[in-house]
Order: C-alpha cells, then sequence, then structure tokens
C-alpha cells in the first residue's frame, strides 16, 4: 500500500488547495468591501460559513454512511463514517471557535445562549459521546453498530440548526439571518469561492483519513496473522 | 490603511489554518508510522514463510 500524497492526482489537488487558499484569502482581504459597522470582523463570515457547512456535509456522510454500514455490514462504510466524523467535529470546532471570535467585538460577549449557537454546541456534544463510543469500545462489530446508530440519529439535529434561526421567537435570536441573495457581487462570489475551497478540502481530507483507516486495518490484521 | 477589528479576523484565519495544518500533521505522521509497520510486517510474514 502505498502513502496517499504519493499519488500524482493526491498531489494535484493539494497543490490546487493551497494554491485556492490564497487566492480566497487576497480576495477577502482586498476585493470585498468592507462593512462599515463590522469593519473587518464581518470578513470572518468568509470562512466561519463555509466551516458550517463542511461540518454539515460532514455529519451528512456519517449518517449515510451510517445506513449503508447497517444495511451491507462492509467496514468500508464505517472508515468512511469514521472519517467523516472527526472532520465534521473539527469544522464544527472551528465554528465554535470563529463564531465567538466575531461575537467578541460585535455583540460585546463571546457568547449567547440564544438558539443558533446552542444548537451547534449541542451537535458538537453529540459528537463527543460518538467519540468516546469509538474510543472506550472495542474494534468490534458492536462499536462500530453503536456509532452507526448513533451517527444516524445525530444527524436530526442539522436540519434543527439551520431552522433555528427562524423556528424560536424572533426575540430569542442573536445570531446574523442568511441574506446572502441580497449581497453584492463582490461578496456573493468570493464567498461561493470560499465555499467551494472548503468543500473540495473537505473532500480530500476525507479520502486522505478514509486511506489511512484502510492502511490501519490492514496493519491489525496483519499483526494477528503474524 | 488598517481597519478596525483586524486582529479578530486575523486570530480567526490564523486558528482555521493552524488547525486545519496540525490535522493534516497527525494523520500524515499516522500514515507513515503505519507504512512503516506494514513494511516491518511484510517482512516478518516472508521471513517465517
Amino acid at each position: 500500500m502505498e502513502s496517499f500524497h504519493s499519488r500524482q492526482s493526491s498531489k494535484v489537488t493539494a497543490g490546487i488547495l493551497a494554491v485556492f487558499w490564497v487566492v480566497v484569502l487576497y480576495l477577502v482581504l482586498n476585493e470585498t468591501r468592507i462593512d462599515p459597522d463590522q469593519q473587518m470582523a464581518q470578513k470572518i463570515f468568509y470562512y466561519h460559513v463555509p466551516s458550517a457547512w463542511v461540518a454539515g456535509l460532514g455529519y451528512l456522510v456519517v449518517m449515510f454512511a451510517g445506513v449503508l454500514y447497517l444495511t451491507k455490514k462492509d467496514e468500508k462504510w464505517d472508515h468512511l463514517g469514521l472519517a467523516a466524523a472527526e472532520l465534521g467535529t473539527l469544522f464544527c470546532a472551528l465554528v465554535l471557535i470563529t463564531g465567538p471570535i466575531w461575537a467578541k467585538p460585535i455583540w460585546g460577549a463571546p457568547w449567547s445562549w440564544e438558539p443558533r449557537l446552542t444548537t451547534v454546541l449541542i451537535m458538537f456534544l453529540i459528537y463527543i459521546g460518538y467519540f468516546m463510543v469509538r474510543n472506550f469500545g472495542d474494534e468490534g462489530e458492536r462499536t462500530r453498530r453503536i456509532s452507526a446508530v448513533l451517527g444516524i440519529a445525530a444527524f436530526f439535529n442539522v436540519p434543527i440548526i439551520y431552522v433555528s434561526v427562524k423556528f424560536w421567537a424572533a426575540d430569542a435570536q442573536l445570531h446574523p439571518q442568511p441574506a446572502m441573495s441580497q449581497q453584492s457581487p463582490d461578496v456573493f462570489w468570493t464567498f461561493m469561492l470560499s465555499l467551494l475551497v472548503f468543500t473540495l478540502l473537505f473532500v480530500h481530507l476525507l479520502c486522505f483519513r478514509v486511506h489511512i483507516l484502510k492502511l490501519r486495518s490492514k496493519v491489525l490484521g496483519m499483526r494477528y496473522d503474524v | 490603511m488598517m481597519y478596525k477589528y483586524f486582529g479578530f479576523f486575523l486570530a480567526a484565519f490564523l486558528v482555521i489554518s493552524v488547525a486545519i495544518c496540525s490535522w493534516i500533521y497527525v494523520i500524515y505522521q499516522q500514515e507513515k508510522e503505519l507504512l512503516t509497520e506494514l513494511i516491518k510486517l511484510n517482512t516478518n510474514k516472508s521471513e517465517v514463510e
């Protein structure tokens, strides 16, 4: 089995991602308008929202991988589910860190127990539970099955997070409402590019992690044989 | 001209970049260790055979 980045396609994708990471930063700093109230703090949005999108995408993959694992009992779906859960939680943590960095100057406080923030925190804590199951359980079928079920159940929180800015009463809301259609083209297209780069990064890192989990499984199997 | 709250933007950008790079570094190290072990196990297996 070869190293993931010894493949030509992986090297090219990693290179493209690195270039576009810099391009997005350039566009965010130089081409997008400065918000008169929030000034540079508003630009955190170009990284915060794509992180949240990727976290949601990760949890969607966990759900599909969980369903496929329970129906097909194939280890590759468990690998996909675990890799997506790790990435989803990494980006969910980034959402929970960059949000308060934005909120501190704008709201005057880094945290508020309002619906969007609270539901995202609940999602993060559910996945802490998921990793506790994975780490304290054995390597066997039972742990994988419980994780798959947990991954499927946890996904039901994602639509709740999405509608949370509208679902609860207006006086409970503090999080900005989505209004991308009203944005100027510079803001809109830079945001779209950032979203695309984060999505590609997610797919690339997911393939990398699945490759390592496959490798780990092979090594564990060989240890047993030898 | 330096705009207001630049430090907050920089902090958020650095947190994201450092977190992603650290994650890549950790799994890259893991891959290296696993590949080394795989080579060792393959060698042991062929010696036994």
